[in-house]
């Protein structure tokens, strides 16, 4: 759908059904090289063909062992995992902010509150265009591009602030790092809802090894990305 | 504790450590595993021969900053810190479930004191439904240079004997292969009352990202663990096995019951997966079913079976 941009489709087993957010993980190969599990986001789910999606960048032996796997392929999977996304609260308006490859997650999450009756509003940004999947993203996003080959010129940020957001907004956001980290401080200083979905390296990807933890602002100190997560509210966070 | 896979019609998989008995070879190791609840859904660990609890040390520990963890080819880095709620957090919020579970139960105990050892011992001492302790002796001993108390056979004595000196329950010693002589701190164990040593614990290990130029882990270093690190558990249950009279419990990137075979012709009286169980959870057991299938097709009755076996 966009340079080295894949979604996957898959039937979903189990009744235990995936919400926006959550995540599971996947043994990539059958073969201690590469040894872990690797944890993908939902991308979406349908509930009558009983069939979840994710969407991955290859860029490591992983992902490429993935891109090859052709249709009928089995998979291994563990899931689904982690604590998803909340809804807003009733009369709020959800904003939703993509960047790069995390807009999976929030691809499911927009379907998911549209259903449900929202007005979500979708930003996406990339560096540059060929980064951008047009064709996946619903009517009416806002596109960006840090090079202003697609859409506008800028970060999603940037883009949301010329917007204008609104005093009723619950923001929510998947993306990079240094995205997250800008988009949580707005929410702070503009005092509004803010979950974040974050990315973390994980080993057993169920809570038990505790490897996957980020640094926290309460007494915990430190929080697993695979239970607590991998949806926070920015401002548990500690950015660093 | 039953017959379910503790017998098949004529196979005895019970395993002997001090006063326990463990009801068959297989177990799962500390620090992959939580305190249980995390893999409760996952796995029936009834069917297990022990499990290996997470450390539990005096004080709470959050543990060391991200990233905590690298892959390495077939491996793992891990710098998680001893993150654990404490001993008294551990009986608060982790013990009630854990003593649930049919399996027995090690906890694995670390300090940086001897006197940090013994407190979370006496402090456990009291509790129901702990079948041993497991003494990580990996951590620096602060008032002693800041060497780790698993280097120096002369402190792994003395810190063995002090525990066993607390408790009748099992006594495992956890080795480190980062050591000149394994052997020399396997005897140690033993003449310190051990019931059983296990090894091995994790090697030192590095990841370098070229690209940014600093090394991957927030520690610099971290432990080694998964199949690379096989080999080295092999030879160190081998040599360590015939240096001591006490069980070894071999342990270091068992993903298969042919891995846990090695182990157990090397000299090895149990055997703990770690790692594996983060690729699939089915593991452990699959492993169990393994070993009986071999011990079935080469006519051995009962684990010690196994010890005559190699031929070397």
């Amino acid at each position: 759908m966009a340079d080295n941009t894949f979604e996957m489709e898959f039937s979903w087993p189990s009744d235990d059904v995936p919400l926006p957010g959550q995540f599971f993980s996947l043994r990539c190969a059958d073969s201690t090289d590469p040894l872990l599990r690797r944890p993908f986001a939902f991308s979406g789910f349908n509930a009558h063909s009983a069939r979840a999606s994710f969407i991955y960048l290859r860029r490591g032996r992983s992902t490429t062992l993935l891109s090859q796997l052709g249709v009928g392929a089995q998979i291994d999977i563990l899931g689904p995992l982690g604590k998803g996304f909340s809804p807003p609260a009733a009369g709020r308006m959800p904003l939703l902010a993509a960047g790069g490859i995390g807009f999976g997650p929030i691809l499911f999450l927009y379907d998911h509150l549209m259903s449900q009756g929202f007005s979500p509003r979708l930003f996406y940004g990339a560096r540059t265009a060929s980064l951008v999947p047009r064709d996946r993203l619903p009517q009416g996003s806002i596109i960006c591009s840090d090079d202003g080959s697609s859409g506008r010129a800028g970060t999603v940020l940037d883009a949301m602030v010329a917007e204008g957001i609104p005093e009723s907004a619950s923001l929510y956001a998947c993306g990079p790092g240094p995205m997250l980290k800008a988009l949580a401080a707005k929410a702070g200083q503009l005092a509004l809802p803010c979950q974040v979905a974050i990315e973390q390296h994980m080993a057993c990807g169920v809570g038990a090894c505790m490897g996957c933890s980020v640094k926290v602002k309460d007494e915990r100190k430190f929080a697993r990305a695979c239970v607590e997560g991998p949806v926070f509210n920015a401002e548990e966070l500690i950015w660093d | 504790m039953g017959l379910g896979d503790g017998m098949t019609a004529k196979i005895d998989l019970s395993v002997k450590i001090g006063p326990i008995l463990l009801p068959n070879p297989v177990g799962v190791a500390s620090g992959t595993f939580g305190y249980g609840m995390e893999y409760d859904k996952l796995m029936d660990l009834s069917r297990l021969g022990a499990l290996y609890t997470k450390v539990v040390t005096l004080e709470a520990r959050p543990g060391n900053p991200p990233p905590r963890l690298a892959e390495t080819p077939s491996g793992m880095l891990n710098t998680i810190g001893l993150a654990n709620p404490g001993l008294a957090g551990f009986i608060a919020s982790k013990l009630t479930e854990l003593r649930l579970y049919a399996c027995p139960i090690i906890v694995n105990v670390a300090g940086n004191s001897e006197e940090d050892y013994l407190g979370v011992v006496e402090g456990l001492e009291g509790q129901e439904g702990i079948s041993g302790y497991e003494l990580n002796l990996s951590c620096p001993n602060v008032k002693h240079g800041g060497l780790a108390f698993g280097t120096d056979p002369g402190q792994v004595e003395r810190i063995t004997a002090a525990v066993r000196s607390r408790t009748k329950r099992a006594l495992i010693v956890k080795l480190t292969p980062n050591v000149t002589d394994i052997c020399a701190i396997a005897r140690a164990a033993e003449a310190g009352g051990a019931d059983a040593v296990s090894c091995i614990n994790t090697l030192v290990g590095m990841v370098i990202d070229v690209r940014a130029k600093r090394p991957v882990l927030s520690m610099k270093t971290g432990g080694l663990s998964g199949p690379a690190v096989r080999p080295v558990g092999v030879a160190a249950v081998y040599r360590v096995s015939r240096a001591v009279g006490i069980p070894v419990i071999g342990l270091g990137g068992i993903m298969c019951a042919q891995d846990a075979l090695q182990y157990l012709l090397a000299g090895a009286s149990a055997i703990q997966v770690g790692t594996g169980t983060f690729v699939d959870p089915g593991i452990p057991l699959k492993t169990l079913e393994g070993i009986i299938s071999y011990m079935e097709a080469e006519g051995l009755e009962r684990m010690s079976d196994f010890k005559t076996l190699l031929r070397d």
